[in-house]
């Protein structure tokens, strides 16, 4: 869902396409879905990493429910085929059961918090641990909740998605000064409420209207950026066109891209054990990398 | 004379049988108790209820390919989980299941579970280097470390024991707490006996102390290179280690075999239910703590871990020692 989005909004913006606004809410509310089970997917592994097993099996129950989600509003699990340039392809119809299973995971979430947040032995293995200082934060260019969590308030859902409804709703950004695996972990779960209720308010104030251009636009000659704040971090999509139907270059650069690096000033002098969970705690996708 | 000795042999292959079939059935447990913690359902494919689990896991073991791996010391790779094995199954041999029933009714009794279970790090040793792997033999030494550490307290645990009894043979020792009229050393060494439940633990490798084998950084620690049968037979010396451990809690804090006497006295007819009842009742609680234990806590590091048992553990064990020291002296000279 997040590169798709970024990839759209890069295109919209070269041909100048105006999403409808119906669309840019269904688009946002999807998002929000796929950032809620990207971090509790991460949230379920970092349990596994520290070897608290139960509540690895918990996570992904609830995980498990927000896929279900999707299947609904999408119509796939995985691979959800979308968005289409100028909108989307599939629209809502069945609130009642979004609502409900919405709640069920809130509900989950809440208690997670409570089981993580509270745990002295958590506390003990994750606190100090991996720190990543706001100045090595900046000079590593990190992003995402890697960033937040070390203070800098840096989220590009406020600042550059003309194709999403993000300033449609009054949202907060999650900022921790933690710096170490604690403030990761702390962010990642209050995103998680923060994305909930994003689609609540989504779902009160979503118009009725078209969800899709009906015709294609024309791409024109030129350069455009298109960024998405993913589950990892900033997403950015940068397309090159020669006015033809195919795109002349297409490069991606992937948010794991930029926090991998930053592991070498998080690692040095900790135990064997910490080093599992520090990379753990950027959420590495390596073969997001790799493009 | 020859007599004595078949008895002897038929005794003994009774106990193994007996105690093979309760470890098989002890992975059942713990899969399906942990199974239902964890929001799954556990075994449920193998016969009714999954109730024929264990046995389709010993055939699988049974027929997986004998695999050592290049660059390992072929004799000490194939001694280790012999040599564990041997070290916890004859620990069961000094074992009171019930009065009078004791393979070898000895006065060392005691001393002689802390000798196997200190031997049996050899095993985890060598099995460690022989594997000629890093993360065998770095499982192995943070074994060895956590084994030698955690003994320590458990044996001045114990000591308190043996203050209040007067002797080493487990079963005198179930004897001197059916004197008392609570029944059970648990009171007034609630101290001691948590002290011996963590140590139970951690000499167990079980989590939260489960470090020489935490996947997530060792692989499978001093297990990485062992398969098949191999590695079934370190699985059933851990079982088997949880089951002796379990017993000690039994007999030296629970009362054994025996009950309260203020509750065969209120209830005469609990007198006609045979002790190794209650001793099983007994040692299936304490199974089940264990399992619940790992169902419920994350995994210590290793520094946390050798912290939690020189600065936490000795001293409350001393503490423990130092309580029932002067309550002996004072109120059961």
């Amino acid at each position: 869902m997040t590169h798709p989005m970024a990839w759209v909004q890069a295109v919209e913006k070269l041909g100048n396409v105006n999403v409808p606004p119906r669309a840019k809410c269904l688009r946002t509310i999807v998002s929000e879905l796929e950032r809620i089970h990207s971090h509790l997917l991460w949230a379920g592994i970092a349990a596994h990493v520290i070897g608290f097993i139960s509540v690895f099996y918990l996570i992904w129950n609830s995980r498990e429910k927000v896929k279900d989600l999707m299947e609904l509003t999408t119509g796939h699990r995985a691979n959800y085929s979308f968005n289409t340039i100028g909108g989307v392809r599939r629209d809502i119809t069945d609130l009642e059961q979004i609502y409900k299973i919405l709640n069920e995971v809130e509900e989950d979430c809440k208690s997670f918090i409570d089981i993580v947040m509270n745990d002295k032995t958590i506390e003990l293995r994750t606190k100090g641990v991996g720190v990543l200082t706001k100045e090595d934060a900046i000079t590593y260019s990190v992003v995402g909740p890697v960033a937040r969590a070390s203070g800098i308030s840096q989220d590009i859902r406020k600042i550059d998605e003309p194709g999403a409804a993000y300033d449609m709703v009054d949202w907060q950004v999650i900022v921790s000064n933690g710096c170490d695996v604690f403030a990761r972990v702390e962010v990642r779960f209050l995103e998680i409420l923060e994305s909930i209720h994003i689609i609540k308010e989504l779902l009160k104030i979503m118009p009725d209207g078209p969800i899709a251009k009906e015709i294609r636009p024309i791409i024109p000659e030129g350069t455009s950026i298109g960024r998405h704040e993913a589950p990892r971090g900033e997403d950015v999509h940068i397309l090159v066109s020669d006015g033809s139907d195919v795109p002349f270059r297409h490069k991606i650069r992937a948010p794991s891209f930029v926090n991998l690096p930053a592991l070498s000033a998080m690692l040095p002098n900790n135990d064997l054990a910490n080093a599992t969970l520090i990379v753990a705690s950027v959420d590495p996708c390596l073969s997001c990398t790799q493009r | 004379m020859i007599l004595n000795i078949i008895i002897l042999i038929i005794e003994v292959a009774v106990v193994l049988g007996v105690l093979l079939l309760h470890v098989a059935y002890a992975v059942y447990f713990e899969r399906k108790i942990l199974g239902h913690i964890q929001a799954r359902l556990g075994p449920t494919e193998v016969g009714p209820l999954g109730l024929f689990q264990p046995f389709a896991d010993l055939v699988k073991l049974f027929f997986k390919e004998d695999n050592i791996p290049f660059g390992a010391d072929k004799f000490l790779f194939t001694a280790a989980p012999v040599i564990v094995v041997t070290c916890v199954m004859t620990s069961f041999s000094v074992l009171p299941f019930a009065a009078g029933w004791v393979l070898a009714n000895i006065n060392v009794g005691l001393l002689f579970i802390l000798a196997m279970s200190s031997l049996g790090v050899y095993g985890i040793i060598i099995a460690g280097w022989s594997s000629n792997s890093k993360y065998a033999f770095l499982g192995a030494l943070r074994s060895s470390a956590q084994i030698i550490s955690y003994e320590i307290p458990m044996g001045i645990a114990l000591l308190a024991v043996l203050i209040m009894t007067g002797s080493l043979n487990l079963s005198d020792i179930v004897y001197a707490q059916d004197k008392l009229p609570w029944g059970m050393f648990i009171f007034p060494q609630i101290i001691g006996f948590f002290v011996f439940l963590v140590c139970a633990l951690a000499e167990t490798n079980r989590t939260p102390f489960d470090l020489p084998e935490a996947e997530t950084e060792l692989v499978a620690g001093y297990l990485t290179e062992y398969s098949g049968f191999r590695w079934g037979l370190f699985f059933l010396a851990e079982y088997s280690a949880m089951y002796v451990m379990s017993s000690m809690l039994t007999i030296c804090f629970l009362g054994g075999w025996t009950l309260p006497p203020f509750l065969t006295n209120l209830l005469p007819i609990l007198n006609l239910v045979p002790g190794i009842i209650w001793f099983l009742l007994k040692v299936y609680a304490i199974m089940f703590f264990y399992i619940w234990v790992r169902g419920t806590v994350p995994r210590y590091r290793f520094d946390q871990l050798l912290k939690i048992g020189w600065k936490l553990l000795l001293p409350l064990s001393l503490t423990n020692l130092f309580i029932i020291m002067i309550i002996k002296k004072v109120f059961m000279p």
